[in-house]
């Protein structure tokens, strides 16, 4: 994976700087979601969404640092973790689909739709929001049997505009349910609020994208390693 | 060789060699290999492994 350091050109002191650069501003992301947290708690508010980001951002952590724990990867840039891409793809996949059975959205505040729910109520639905939660498992089964294909190339490169379009579906889903006639890009209006299950789905899509643009970005060309061994013993 | 010449060769910014000279920064293993291959010099001769006790004192 090409990171935006080897964009940069940066040498090893840099990457260094960068890196604690880095953690200070994730220490200081930290301290300010904290905060928030408590400034909802105090309001008499459940910040349902900022307190479950928390185990998953730090679950996040540990897997990446087990992740590149083993991979060989040295501050110059060296190795190209090839799998980067298509683990946070899959782990995207599989926070799509766990948000089927989490609410998507609450009407005013007491009553929570789950899409799940919403599919059985109205089989028409089901279509679209089937698409709009499990695009990413399919698309994975599709890209294996269809690798090197160019069926497979078409659909790695519409994978990030199918992200899109699972978002739009998830945010349209009251006006599809409820009937309300919303604005594409507009936060879903009162009374209907989105819950957990839809920020998570909405993240899930651009957690893909994220994997999508390493893979997209990642070196085709084996990087030339200098030999210090040459000549030795 | 100026400090300019020297970071070209091994790949790194200038500042960083200077880094280096001031104590700021510690190379790695390549990196130290790679200056003392410039320099004609041996690992050793330009790194010195210092106690923790002596920096302090």
């Amino acid at each position: 994976m090409k990171s935006e350091m080897d964009l940069l050109r940066m040498d090893e002191r840099q990457r260094l700087a960068w890196l604690m650069a880095n953690r200070g501003t994730v220490v200081a992301v930290g301290a300010i979601w904290t905060t928030m947290i408590v400034w909802e708690l105090a309001h008499g508010r459940a910040p349902l969404f900022l307190i479950v980001m928390v185990p998953v951002f730090a679950l996040l952590r540990v897997g990446l640092y087990f992740f590149y724990s083993r991979t060989p990867q040295g501050l110059g840039g060296e190795g190209t973790p090839g799998r980067f891409g298509l683990i946070v793809k899959i782990t995207a996949a599989v926070l799509l689909a766990l948000a089927i059975f989490l609410p998507l959205y609450s009407v005013d505040d007491s009553e929570s739709g789950h899409a799940w729910q919403l599919a059985i109520d109205d089989p028409v639905a089901a279509i679209p929001l089937g698409f709009a939660f499990l695009w990413p498992l399919a698309v994975l089964l599709l890209s294996r049997t269809l690798s090197g294909r160019t069926a497979g190339v078409v659909l790695h490169v519409l994978e990030p505009l199918i992200a899109a379009a699972s978002s739009i579906v998830i945010l349209l889903i009251p006006q599809m349910i409820f009937e309300f006639q919303m604005l594409v890009f507009i936060p879903v209006p009162l009374p209907v609020r989105a819950a957990i299950g839809c920020y998570m789905a909405v993240v899930a899509n651009g957690l893909y994208v994220v994997g999508w643009l390493s893979e997209f970005l990642r070196p085709r060309v084996k990087p030339r390693v200098p030999s210090i061994s040459r000549g030795g013993k | 060789m100026t400090q300019e010449d020297l970071a070209r060769r091994v790949g790194v910014r200038r500042q960083t060699i200077l880094a280096i000279e001031k104590g700021h920064y510690v190379p790695s293993t390549l990196l130290a290999f790679q200056i003392a291959r410039e320099l004609g010099m041996r690992v050793d001769d330009l790194f010195e492994l210092i106690d923790e006790e002596e920096v302090c004192e």
